[in-house]
């Protein structure tokens, strides 16, 4: 995090100042122009502000992938990790540290894909990360291969005669596995997007904000006209008394994809106690380690960086 | 005011494309974003001006042109579906596979062919509302529509 604008800044303005200025980088974004990214950095930005959130208030985690490079772009705690694993290291970080907001970005090959696994135990966990999946349905920074939210048929490098797998729906992957918090929103609308950010973090418990992407390189099925003519906000297709707390209701938002609208929205939320309520050690012996006595005094600290840098 | 015959042509030859059908396309796109920037009135009263089945473009389509402007579009979002639209890879990486992406220099091309539109809706307004349009637009738009216009004095 860069002193001159990170933790200099929230000091000396504080929340009630706190502004998105405070989290630009001198950093240039390297994504295409017009790509869907830049509509979710400056929502992430925004939901911050929101909640007068200070750079050093907030870590983010990610994983590699065009829009894994964020943490370089948004001046705040940032970590980016290799792919697939951006929510193992996020977990970890939370038990080190249950105090400070965790943003988890991934795209959809990180997340849903190669790092698979790690969401299915992450979703019955319930730790309490927001997990945003920049999903554009496709690996767009290895250059175009289909990605498990591709459609079925997508011709691309990697699959000349069509995609043969049927897609993950990530939203009734995450309600099956056990989410407590469902979400979808679009770069294309980034005012929404920050406000289901904002309700994301918010939330007590593991997010899974799925976010229609553009990638206007690579993906030219998946386009902005293509989500534009689809998307609907999720009242708009499920009636105004949706109510994201009832599981029936629910379980038929999240399975609502393509052609018949896809809803935007809160599509499902439930409070259950998180996996940090049931650590055991915490309430025993142990404290997470950020709240330790630290075993090294700041200058030993720092004089031990220096040795190391 | 320009009819649409002279509008396409005006686009086509500003932003340099081979046929009116491509200028089309651009118009839409273009027109489509400012849409998603202009508060409904301004969006109306512009869309007056201009050749009838242009003006469609500037209506709400449902989903997410919504009502009102989104006060966090900027310049990227704007040329988004503008460069979903470009030739943006190459041929096939034989290094280490995919395709070859050229769009990273494509932000020169969507200024080029966003002004040339900006250039033909100037052409059909007088200079109160296209002031509006441009107290409407975001920071790193508003010079794209401001050098549209200059282009046009000095043509």
């Amino acid at each position: 995090m860069s002193e001159r604008n990170g933790r200099a800044d929230a000091g000396r303005n504080g929340v009630a100042t706190l502004t998105v200025q405070a989290f630009h980088t001198e950093h240039r974004p390297t994504w295409c122009p017009g790509c869907g990214d830049y509509g979710i950095l400056t929502a992430l930005k925004k939901a911050f502000v929101e909640l007068g959130l200070a750079p050093h208030q907030v870590m983010i985690i990610s994983g590699i992938g065009c829009g894994s490079k964020i943490t370089d772009y948004i001046n705040a705690n940032g970590f980016m990790t290799i792919h697939g694993r951006a929510l193992a290291v996020a977990t970890g970080f939370r038990l080190a540290n249950p105090a400070m907001p965790t943003i988890v970005v991934t795209g959809d090959g990180d997340g849903y894909g190669i790092g698979g696994n790690h969401l299915l135990h992450t979703l019955r966990r319930n730790i309490n990360l927001t997990h945003i999946v920049e999903n554009n349905q496709i690996y767009a920074l290895t250059k175009g291969q289909y990605s498990p939210t591709s459609e079925q048929g997508f011709v691309t490098p990697t699959s000349p005669d069509g995609a043969p797998e049927r897609p993950i729906l990530p939203t009734a992957l995450a309600f099956v596995g056990g989410a407590t918090w469902i979400g979808r929103g679009s770069a294309g609308r980034p005012q929404q997007l920050a406000e289901l950010i904002v309700d994301a973090i918010r939330h007590p418990g593991y997010a899974l904000l799925d976010v229609l992407q553009p990638c206007v390189t690579f993906n030219k099925l998946n386009t902005y006209d293509w989500y534009d003519e689809r998307s609907r906000d999720v009242t708009e297709l499920a009636g105004a008394d949706y109510d994201p707390s009832d599981r029936e209701q629910a379980w038929a938002m999240v399975q609502r994809w393509g052609d018949e609208g896809i809803p935007l929205g809160v599509l499902y939320r439930e409070h259950l106690p998180t996996y940090e309520d049931g650590v055991v050690a915490y309430k025993r012996h142990r404290p997470p380690i950020a709240f330790m006595e630290q075993p090294l005094s700041a200058e030993q600290f720092d004089a031990l960086k220096a040795e190391l840098l | 005011m320009l009819d649409q015959t002279q509008f396409l042509q005006q686009v086509q030859e500003s932003a340099a494309l081979p046929d009116a059908e491509q200028a089309q396309r651009l118009c839409a796109h273009v027109l489509h974003s400012l849409s998603l920037l202009l508060p409904p009135d301004l969006r109306e009263q512009l869309a007056q001006r201009l050749p009838d089945a242009l003006a469609a473009d500037m209506r709400p389509r449902g989903g997410i042109s919504g009502a009102d402007p989104d006060p966090l579009v900027d310049g990227q979002l704007f040329i988004g579906p503008l460069v979903n639209d470009f030739d943006t890879t190459y041929g096939y990486d034989q290094s280490i596979g995919g395709l070859d992406l050229v769009s990273t220099y494509a932000d020169d091309d969507a200024k080029r062919q966003v002004q040339a539109v900006f250039q033909a809706v100037q052409a059909c307004i007088d200079a109160s509302l296209a002031r509006r349009v441009e107290q409407a637009l975001p920071d790193d738009l508003d010079h794209w529509w401001r050098s549209a216009q200059a282009y046009r004095r000095s043509v």
